[in-house]
C-alpha cells in the first residue's frame, strides 16, 4: 500500500500568482500595490490594495473573499448552477442515480494544460498561470495623471468577479464516483492541441493505461506517480516502470498478460465502480495501490471462464443471488447492471440465478458469475485467468497474493505455487452443474470485479408525451429508406413527431380513437416555412408541389414592421433588392445585434454626423442585417429527423428463450407505450394508472397485435432497424433475441437501445412486412448468414458435430445434412445450411432452424464447460522462432505460426483443445489472434519508431519494455475506431445529398440556402415534390397521383 | 504634401467632410487601440471610438494647440472611456455550465461501441498487421459484385478521382458515389465480423 500523492502543483501555482504575477500586473498597469495577499481559510483568500489619488491621498481597496485552491486543489464553490441533468423524463422518479463518494456538487478543479503533444518540452499551465492569462486579458492599462479612486479601481480591475468568472468557464466539477475517479481527476492532464494520440514524451510523465476511449483519447491523460510538474514542465522524478503508472494503472494485477486496451478499458471501468455495500479488498493485489479507506470498491467473485448458453452470450454475464447482494451498491444488483474487472472484462448481467442453479466446485462452492470463454482468446484476456489461479492459493494462505506489475510469477513459479497449495497444475478444475460433472475441466477462481456506475434502472426511460421522445436520425431515416420503410419515416417525422403543434394530444387522441398518418406539410417544413416567412418569403404546400412566394421586401408578412431601419439596406439574398425595414420577431438570434447597429446609425443621423462615420455604421447594419438572415436558414434546417413520441430505451440483455419476431421490454415501459390503447379498451384510465388485472389482460392482448421497433446506435444498415412483437419481461432491461445480435451488432457491454411503437395501421403493417427480421430477409436474402448468433452457441454445434449421434442431431434440427469442414462444423457452414433452408422453404422456416440451431449449441456448449486455461499452450511444440531480430525472418516465421495454428486439431487436448476449437469452428477469435496467446508477438514499433520484436506471449507475459510498445498500437487502435465512428455518420449523410434539382434539394446542397430559396421565391418558382428529400421532408406519404 | 493636423482641424471647423475622414483614417487605429488599452472590449471600443470622433466633428474648435492634437484626442479618448466604466454596467462574462464541459470520462455515446475497438485492437500488431489486413481486405473486395468491385479498386488502387471513375466507367458521377458508398458498407461490415470468422482467412 502507498500513500497516496498529493497534488502540490495546483495550490503553488496559484500562490505564484497571487504572491508573484498578480502583484506585478497591478503595479505595471494602474501604479497599485498588493498590501496584503493572504488565506483567509482553506478555500478564500483575501486581497487588499493600495494606490494614490492625483492630490496625493492614498486609498486602499480590499477584495475580502476570493475563491481559491485547498492543498489538493480543489475549489469549493457553493452557488454553482446544479449539475446538467439531462434525461428526460424518467420512468422510476424514485431512483437517485449513482451514489457519489464525494460529490455535493460544490467541488472543482480547474485542468492542467499542455500547450503541446511532445510532453517532454511542452509548456504546462495550471490554476494559476490560466488565471493570471484571464486577468492580463482583461485588466486595462490607466494612462498617466488619471485621478484614480477606490471605485474606479474596483471597476477597473474586478478581482472577485473575474476569478469567479474565470472559474465558471474554465473549471470542471469534481469527478465524485469513488475514491479513484475523484483522485484521478486532480492528476489529469489535456493536451489541447493533439494530432497524434500517443508521443514517445508521454511514457514517465503520463500513465499508458490512462485515457478515455472516446473523442479526448490521447488528449486527456492521467499525470504518472513518477512525474511532477514543476517550473511549467512536466517532469520524470522516477523513471522506473512501474512510477511510469498512474493510480489505477498500478493497482493491475499480471496486467503484462493484458492487452494495452484492455488495461485501459479496466482502468477507465475502475473510476466507474460503484462502492458495493461491503467491499473488500482483491485477493490479488499489486502492493501499490493507494492507502486510502476508501479505495476498494468491489469484491472477489468466484469466476468461470467457461463455454456457456444465450446467458453469458458475447459480453453478457451471468450472476448467483449471492454474487448480486455481494456487489450491492446499495440496492442488489438487477439485469442490465454492469460489472467490469481490473482487466478490462466487462459486460451486463443477464440473469441472477439462484446460488444452486450456478455450477459448483468439486466441494459444492458455487460459481458466482460466468463469463463466456469466448470473450478471452480474442481479447487477450491472460491477467484475469492469471488472478483466478492464483487467488486459490492466496485463499489457502488467508493472505492477499501480492504481484506487482512487470514483476508476476513466471508459469514455473505459479505452477509451484499452485502444487504446494495442493491445487492442480493445470491451474483448471472440474465443475459440475445439476449433479452432472462438465465435459471439459476448467478455469475457475476468484476474480475480482466492481459494478459500474451504468445501472439498469437509470437508464430505463419511456414516454408518450413531447418530452423525452427518442430521437430518430438523419441515418436512421436514410437506412429507413433503404429498407423501404416510408411509412414509418412519415410517421416518426410527421405524425409522431415531437415538433407538431399538435403532439401534446396525441396520446388523449389515441385513448379515444384510432391515429391516422398526419397530412403535410410535416414539422421540419414547418419550421422552413416559418423561417422564411420571417423574411417575406412564402413556400405553401399546393396540389402542384410548394409554390415559393415572391414579396422579398416583406410586404406578406402581415402586422406591422418590428424594426424600422434607419436607412434601407442591401437584401442579403437578392441582389437586386433593398429592406427598409424587418419584420422578424424580435426573438430571432441576431435581432439585438440589428437594433443596437440601427441605434447607433439614429444617432448619427439626428447628430449630424459626418459621412464618414456614418459609411461605417451603415455597413455594421448592413452586417448585422446579413447575419440575422442567414442565422435563420442553417444547412440543419434540411436535416431529416425527429425525436419522436411513443418511444422509449433501455439496456439490452440476451433473450435465448425467446423467438426470432419477440423481444422481451420491461413492464414499466410497456405500461407507458400501451397505455392509451389499454385505457381505450376498457374505458377506464385509471385502471392503467393502478395497472389492475383487467388492465394488465388487455395489455396482453394489445401488445400480442402490435409490433415495436427495436433501434441500435450507431446506424450503420437498414438492419439497425428491426421490428418485434413485443412480451412482457419482468426486468428493467429489453431482451433480445439472439438471432438478431449480429444484424444490430449488439455486444452486451452495456449497449442501450431504442423502441419506438408505430401508432397508425398502415406504419405498424410496414413495421411487420419490412422491418421485421423476415421482413429484411425478404428485402435481402444474404442477410441469412447472420442469423445464427455464433459464439457459444457455434462451439456448441461443433463439438456436437465431432460425434455421430451429435451429427444426427443437428441434421434433423435443420432438415439437412451440414457440410463439415476438417470435420467440424463451422460458422460458414451453419450458414451455407440456413441458405438452404431459406431458398427451400422461406424466412419463417430459416428463422425456426436458426432458433433449434441454437438451442441445440447452447446446451452442448453448457455441457462441455470449455475453457482456455492460465498455461494454454504451454505443451505446445511451436516452430521455433528466429535468433536474429530481422523482420523478413519474423514475418516469415510468423506466417508459419499462424499455419500452425491453423492446422492444429487435436480438439480433444486438455490445454489447448477449447482455444483452438473456438477459433476454428469460427465461434471467436482468428489464428494470429490465438497465436499470440501462447506464441511470440512479433516485431513491432518502439515508441521512436525503432522495430523491436517481442518474443513473449500473453500467456507468458510481456516485458516492461514490450508491453509499453504494444501499447502504442493499442491506443492507435483506439483512435482508429473513433475515426471510423465519426465516419460512419458522415458517409451516410453524404450519400443521402442526391442530385435532384428541385428547389428544396437545392436548397439542402447549399451552403447559403437563403439565396436558393429567395430566388426561387421571387420567380415564383414550384417545386414539384418529384425526388424523395422532398417529399418526405415536406411530408407527402405517397407518390403523388398526378404522375 | 500631406496636410498637418493643424490644417485638418481648421478644415473640420469649417465642416469639411474630405478634412474629416483625413484626420478619422489617421488616427481611428490609435483611438481604438488607446481604448482598448484602458477596456479590454472590442465591442465598446468601437463605439466609444465612434463618440471620440462624433466629438471630434462638433467641439474641435475647443482644441488649444497648447498640446499636439493627438494628446488632446487621446485625453478625450481617456475621459470617455473612464465616464463609460463609471456609468455603464460591466458587460456580462459568459458563464458555462462547468459539467458541460468534458471532464476526460466520456457520454457514452460518443465513445466507440465495444465491437469497434475490439475490430481495431486484439490484432496483430504493426508491421504484420498490414500484411494480414491486406490479405484479409482483398478477400473482402472479392465477394463484392463486379460493379462495386469496379470502382473500389479504380478508387483505391489506382487512385482515380469520382469523375475520372465516371468518365473511365461510362457511368454518372452519381452512381459511383452511390457503388462506393455501399461497398464501403459492405467491407466495413464484413470487416467487423471477420473477428467471428475466421474462417474467411483460410
Amino acid at each position: 500500500m502507498r500513500t497516496p500523492q498529493t497534488n502540490p502543483w495546483h495550490r503553488a501555482s496559484f500562490d505564484e500568482f497571487l504572491q508573484q504575477l498578480l502583484p506585478q500586473l497591478l503595479h505595471e498597469r494602474m501604479g497599485l500595490s498588493v498590501v496584503q495577499a493572504e488565506y483567509v481559510d482553506e478555500n478564500t483568500c483575501r486581497i487588499v490594495l493600495s494606490g494614490t489619488s492625483a492630490e496625493g491621498a492614498a486609498f486602499e481597496v480590499e477584495y475580502p473573499s476570493i475563491l481559491a485552491p485547498d492543498g489538493e486543489g480543489v475549489f469549493r464553490i457553493v452557488d454553482a448552477p446544479p449539475p446538467a441533468t439531462a434525461s428526460p423524463a424518467r420512468l422510476n422518479p424514485d431512483t437517485q442515480g449513482p451514489r457519489i463518494y464525494s460529490g455535493d456538487g460544490t467541488e472543482f478543479t480547474v485542468p492542467v494544460l499542455a500547450d503541446s503533444e511532445n510532453l517532454e518540452t511542452a509548456r504546462i499551465t495550471c490554476v494559476g498561470e490560466r488565471l493570471f492569462a484571464y486577468v492580463d486579458s482583461r485588466l486595462g492599462h490607466v494612462p498617466e495623471g488619471v485621478d484614480l479612486d477606490a471605485d474606479l479601481v474596483r471597476r477597473l480591475a474586478p478581482l472577485d468577479l473575474w476569478v469567479r468568472a474565470f472559474l465558471d468557464q474554465s473549471a470542471q466539477r469534481l469527478n465524485g464516483i469513488n475514491w479513484l475517479d475523484r483522485a484521478s481527476h486532480l492528476r489529469r492532464l489535456w493536451i489541447l492541441d493533439r494530432e497524434d494520440v500517443f508521443q514517445p514524451g508521454h511514457f514517465g510523465r503520463t500513465c499508458p493505461f490512462e485515457t478515455p476511449e472516446g473523442p479526448n483519447v490521447g488528449r486527456a491523460l492521467g499525470i504518472s506517480q513518477g512525474a511532477e510538474i514543476r517550473d511549467g514542465r512536466l517532469v520524470i522524478v522516477d523513471d522506473g516502470p512501474v512510477a511510469g503508472l498512474g493510480l489505477g494503472g498500478a493497482s493491475v494485477p499480471f496486467l503484462e498478460h493484458d492487452d494495452g486496451n484492455r488495461v485501459l478499458l479496466g482502468v477507465n471501468m475502475m473510476r466507474q465502480w460503484l462502492p458495493a455495500a461491503e467491499p473488500e479488498a482483491p485477493l490479488v493485489q499489486t502492493g501499490l495501490e493507494p492507502d486510502a479507506a476508501d479505495f476498494w470498491c468491489g469484491r472477489n467473485l468466484l469466476s468461470a471462464f467457461v463455454s456457456w448458453d444465450g446467458d453469458a452470450h458475447d459480453d453478457a454475464v451471468l450472476i448467483s443471488a449471492s454474487a448480486a447482494q455481494k456487489l450491492a451498491c446499495p440496492d442488489a444488483l438487477e439485469p442490465g447492471d454492469k460489472l467490469s474487472n481490473r482487466h478490462g472484462s466487462k459486460g451486463v448481467v443477464s440473469r441472477v440465478l439462484p446460488d444452486d442453479e450456478m455450477p459448483q466446485l468439486e466441494d459444492g462452492t458455487a460459481v458466482e458469475i460466468i463469463y463466456s470463454v469466448c470473450g478471452v482468446p480474442s481479447r487477450w484476456g491472460m491477467g484475469q485467468l492469471r488472478e483466478a489461479a492464483l487467488s486459490h492459493v492466496a485463499r489457502s494462505k488467508g493472505e492477499a497474493a501480492i504481484v506487482p506489475p512487470f514483476e508476476a510469477p513466471s508459469d514455473e513459479q505459479l505452477r509451484e505455487q499452485l502444487v504446494d497449495a495442493g491445487l492442480p497444475e493445470s491451474g483448471l478444475m472440474t465443475l459440475t452443474h445439476d449433479g452432472q460433472a462438465l465435459s471439459r475441466s476448467s478455469s475457475v477462481g476468484w476474480v475480482y470485479w466492481g459494478c459500474t456506475s451504468h445501472l439498469a434502472k437509470d437508464k430505463l426511460h419511456a414516454t408518450t408525451n413531447p418530452e423525452g421522445g427518442q430521437l430518430l436520425g438523419a441515418m436512421e431515416v436514410e437506412a429507413l429508406r433503404e429498407a423501404g420503410a416510408e411509412v414509418l419515416i412519415q410517421e416518426w417525422t410527421n405524425t409522431c413527431s415531437v415538433g407538431r403543434s399538435d403532439a401534446a394530444t396525441l396520446a388523449g387522441r389515441l385513448t379515444a380513437g384510432d391515429i391516422e398518418p398526419a397530412e403535410s406539410p410535416s414539422p421540419a417544413f414547418d419550421k422552413l416555412r416559418a423561417s422564411l416567412e420571417e423574411v417575406g418569403i412564402q413556400a405553401e404546400v399546393e396540389a402542384a408541389g410548394v409554390r415559393f412566394g415572391a414579396s422579398a421586401s416583406g410586404k406578406s408578412r402581415p402586422g406591422t414592421p418590428t424594426l424600422m431601419l434607419a436607412q434601407t439596406v442591401a437584401h442579403p439574398w437578392l441582389p437586386d433588392e433593398e429592406l427598409s425595414n424587418l419584420r422578424v420577431s424580435r426573438s430571432v438570434e441576431g435581432f439585438p445585434r440589428v437594433e443596437e447597429a440601427n441605434t447607433r446609425l439614429v444617432g448619427l443621423l439626428a447628430g449630424a454626423a459626418p459621412e464618414t462615420l456614418m459609411a461605417e455604421a451603415r455597413e455594421a447594419l448592413r452586417r448585422s442585417v446579413a447575419d440575422l438572415y442567414n442565422g435563420l436558414l442553417l444547412p440543419e434546417n434540411f436535416a431529416m429527423g425527429s425525436r419522436v413520441m411513443f418511444s422509449g430505451r433501455a439496456v439490452i440483455v440476451p433473450g435465448p428463450e425467446l423467438a426470432a419476431d419477440q423481444l422481451g421490454i420491461p413492464q414499466d415501459m410497456a405500461w407507458t407505450l400501451f397505455g392509451p390503447q389499454v385505457a381505450r379498451e376498457l374505458g377506464v384510465a385509471a385502471a392503467v394508472t393502478e395497472r389492475t388485472k383487467a388492465a394488465a389482460d388487455v395489455l396482453a392482448q394489445v401488445m400480442a397485435r402490435s409490433w415495436v421497433v427495436l433501434h441500435r446506435a450507431p446506424t450503420v444498415s437498414p438492419t439497425s432497424l428491426i421490428a418485434f412483437r413485443p412480451v412482457l419481461c419482468p426486468d428493467k432491461v429489453i431482451r433480445l433475441p439472439l438471432m438478431a445480435t449480429r444484424m444490430l451488432i449488439a455486444d452486451f457491454d452495456g449497449d442501450q437501445s431504442a423502441v419506438f411503437l408505430p401508432l397508425t395501421k398502415q406504419a405498424q403493417q410496414e413495421a411487420a412486412q419490412k422491418l421485421s427480421i423476415a421482413g429484411h430477409l425478404r428485402r435481402d436474402p444474404n442477410l441469412v448468414a447472420e442469423l445464427f448468433p455464433g459464439m457459444d452457441a457455434m462451439f456448441g454445434l461443433a463439438c456436437l458435430s465431432r460425434s455421430a449421434k451429435g451429427l444426427k442431431s443437428i441434421t434433423k434440427a435443420a432438415g439437412q445434412k451440414p457440410e463439415l469442414r476438417d470435420g467440424i462444423l463451422t460458422q460458414s457452414g451453419v450458414a451455407q445450411l440456413l441458405r438452404k433452408v431459406l431458398e427451400a422453404s422461406g424466412p419463417e422456416a430459416a428463422l425456426q432452424a436458426t432458433e433449434v440451431l441454437q438451442q441445440l449449441g447452447f446446451a452442448a456448449s453448457r455441457r462441455e464447460g470449455g475453457s482456455v486455461g492460465p498455461f494454454v499452450g504451454i505443451t505446445l511444440q511451436l516452430p521455433e522462432a528466429p535468433d536474429s531480430d530481422a523482420v523478413e525472418q519474423w514475418q516469415a516465421y510468423m506466417e508459419e505460426l499462424w499455419a500452425f495454428t491453423a492446422g492444429y486439431r487435436d480438439y480433444d487436448d486438455s490445454d489447448v483443445g477449447t482455444a483452438f476449437l473456438v477459433s476454428h469452428c469460427g465461434a471467436r477469435a482468428t489464428a494470429s489472434q490465438l497465436s499470440a496467446l501462447f506464441g511470440p508477438g512479433g516485431p513491432v514499433h518502439d515508441a521512436h519508431k525503432n522495430l523491436i520484436v517481442v518474443r513473449g506471449s500473453w500467456r507468458e507475459g510481456l516485458t516492461a519494455r514490450d508491453v509499453l510498445a504494444r501499447v502504442i498500437g493499442a491506443r492507435r487502435g483506439l483512435h482508429r475506431a473513433q475515426m471510423q465512428m465519426l465516419a460512419l455518420g458522415e458517409e451516410q449523410v453524404d450519400s443521402g445529398h442526391s442530385t435532384a434539382f428541385g428547389v428544396l434539394s437545392r436548397a439542402r446542397r447549399s451552403s447559403v440556402p437563403g439565396v436558393v430559396l429567395a430566388r426561387a421565391a421571387s420567380r415564383g418558382e414550384v417545386d414539384p415534390l418529384e425526388d424523395d428529400f422532398a417529399r418526405l421532408f415536406v411530408g407527402q406519404a405517397q407518390r403523388s397521383s398526378r404522375r | 504634401m500631406e496636410q498637418t493636423d493643424e490644417e485638418l482641424v481648421a478644415g473640420v471647423i469649417r465642416k469639411e467632410e474630405q478634412a474629416f475622414s483625413v484626420l478619422f483614417a489617421r488616427y481611428r487605429a490609435v483611438v481604438s487601440s488607446h481604448i482598448q488599452r484602458i477596456q479590454r472590449d472590442e465591442v465598446a471600443a468601437e463605439d466609444l471610438t465612434q463618440e471620440v470622433f462624433l466629438r471630434i466633428w462638433h467641439r474641435s474648435e475647443q482644441w488649444k494647440q497648447d498640446a499636439a492634437f493627438k494628446s488632446w484626442l487621446l485625453r478625450i479618448a481617456t475621459n470617455v472611456s473612464l465616464n463609460h466604466l463609471r456609468t455603464v454596467k460591466r458587460r456580462r462574462e459568459q458563464p458555462i455550465d462547468p459539467a458541460s464541459s468534458a471532464v476526460g470520462d466520456e457520454d457514452e455515446d460518443q465513445v466507440p461501441p465495444g465491437w469497434m475497438v475490439d475490430a481495431n485492437s486484439a490484432s496483430p500488431d504493426d508491421a504484420l498487421l498490414r500484411d494480414e489486413q491486406r490479405r484479409q481486405l482483398q478477400d473482402i473486395v472479392c465477394q463484392l459484385s463486379q460493379d462495386k468491385q469496379e470502382v473500389i479498386r479504380m478508387t483505391y488502387d489506382d487512385h482515380m478521382e469520382t469523375r475520372r471513375v465516371a468518365s473511365e466507367l461510362g457511368i454518372p458521377e452519381g452512381t459511383v458515389k452511390s457503388r462506393l458508398h455501399s461497398a464501403r458498407r459492405q467491407i466495413a461490415r464484413t470487416w467487423t465480423e471477420l473477428g467471428l470468422d475466421w474462417e474467411q482467412e483460410r
